[in-house]
């Protein structure tokens, strides 16, 4: 006989409510299985994923159960940056979903193909190559333009349970809530990613613009407090990195290509503004090569193919 | 921990399942039944914990007056799950320890206890398919 819903005779909300204290202070101790862990030597092949292409590998780890906000004025290569750290992550061996609302899928992946080989120019065989490579490490949403905040969590929710997913990337925050004017939107958008993100274990990176430059241009890299829109987007994410590019410098080489002045300044800042759960806070300079959209850590380095080996290791 | 909040749903409208299973192996339910038991058997509910969860620190009170079953392979988290269940008013909480014969792909029962003290420690049955779907 199939079992049925049956009568409760306790008052749940009343015992929910009366029982709310108690279930929250703990002794301390409690808490020992999560110190130990804190304090357990880190083996090597037990690390976090990290952007390994940049001096940035060693500043920050992208943990499960945390949000990343990427964040920087519009133009500023954003999408490009956190294009590269995907990459780096399926070369770790990571399953990454991209959501990018303001770009086709596949202008996504000619960006990161060429990154991956380091070309302008890919030959047929070779993107064949990287389309088989990227079975089982990347998934792109095929949708552009504006997406409900529940149905955003829910195709990440999806990726996370359904694929068993690690990363999800998703570009941007503009496209997801209706107005940069309704905070309480926002807010509930970031309440509902953090919580996703903790309930799967999922990394969720998150883009948002910076506001408008004030008098200054977009000649200072924007901070945390620049972010656009409410508060809660850089209170409630786990880290804050802003990438800003030197327009600067680029406008110094359109007149000049040959300006040793501005070609030995770095093309991006790369800031990380706030890191919950790691020690690292600050800024590294980083130069881009046009050819392979490739952020790379100094202006002399040759741009090298990444090792893509279907057991690819860092 | 996931699969709980449709029982604290359930029980604010003056309503409960007849039995909770607390799966600490996400294969065993495959389906995954953690977040379909709502619509496939509104009275049997499955609540999935996972490995980042500490049994001693989750919020169990919406067990308080239910009949749990808990089945795990790692023992030492079995017991830790069956002491928070009897700590959070649970009725009666069945706690098995299972263990993968990897050659038949086949959970067998190892341990058993019953709060309630009928099914205590008669290992015999073989209870769980494979591991296909971890």
């Amino acid at each position: 006989m199939a079992a049925t819903l049956q009568r409760d005779e306790i008052d749940f909300a009343a015992y929910m409510r009366e029982t709310n204290p108690k279930v929250k202070v703990r002794a301390a101790s409690a808490f020992e299985e999560d110190l130990q862990k804190l304090f357990a030597p880190k083996q090597r092949s037990r690390r976090e994923p990290v952007m390994f292409s940049t001096k940035l590998a060693g500043a920050i780890e992208f943990r499960p159960g945390e949000l990343t906000c990427w964040a920087g004025f519009s133009g500023h290569r954003k999408s490009m940056f956190t294009g590269q750290v995907a990459l780096d992550l399926c070369v770790q061996k990571q399953r990454v979903l991209m959501a990018s609302f303001e770009m086709l899928p596949v202008r996504t992946l000619e960006r990161m193909a060429r990154q991956a080989y380091g070309l302008p120019q890919l030959a047929p065989a070779t993107l064949t190559a990287f389309s088989r490579w990227t079975d089982g490490r990347l998934w792109m949403f095929d949708h552009m333009g504006r997406i409900a905040g529940a149905e955003c969590s829910a195709v990440a929710r999806y990726f996370a349970e359904e694929l068993d997913g690690a990363h999800v990337f998703i570009d941007s925050m503009m496209m997801v809530c209706s107005s940069e004017e309704h905070l309480d939107e926002q807010k509930q958008l970031m309440t509902d990613l953090v919580r996703l993100a903790q309930e799967t274990g999922l990394h969720v990176h998150l883009v948002a613009h910076a506001k408008k430059p004030g008098a200054e241009g977009e000649s200072k890299p924007p901070t945390k407090y620049d972010v656009r829109g409410s508060a809660a987007i850089t209170d409630q994410a786990h880290n804050v990195i802003t990438v800003w590019s030197n327009k600067a410098k680029q406008a110094a080489l359109q007149k000049f290509a040959g300006d040793e002045e501005a070609l030995a300044k770095p093309d991006a800042l790369v800031t990380i503004e706030k890191q919950r759960n790691g020690v690292f806070e600050g800024r590294f300079q980083l130069w881009f090569d046009e050819g392979s959209m490739r952020f790379m850590n100094d202006r002399s380095s040759a741009v090298e193919p990444y090792v893509m080996h279907q057991e690819s290791l860092v | 921990m996931r699969g709980h909040e449709p029982i604290i749903a359930l029980r604010q409208r003056g309503k409960k399942p007849a039995m909770v299973f607390l799966d600490l192996c996400r294969d065993f339910s495959p389906a995954p039944m953690w977040r379909d038991w709502p619509e496939v058997q509104p009275a049997i509910a499955t609540v999935w914990v996972q490995d980042t969860d500490v049994p001693s620190r989750l919020d169990l009170r919406f067990l308080v007056g239910l009949n749990a079953v808990i089945s795990g392979r790692d023992s030492e988290r079995v017991e830790q799950l069956e002491r928070a269940a009897i700590d959070a008013g649970a009725t009666r909480v069945i706690a098995v320890t299972l263990t993968l014969d990897e050659r038949r792909q086949e959970h067998r029962v190892v341990r058993v206890t019953d709060s309630a003290g009928t099914f205590n420690d008669e290992p015999t049955e073989t209870t769980h398919g494979g591991d296909a779907a971890a």
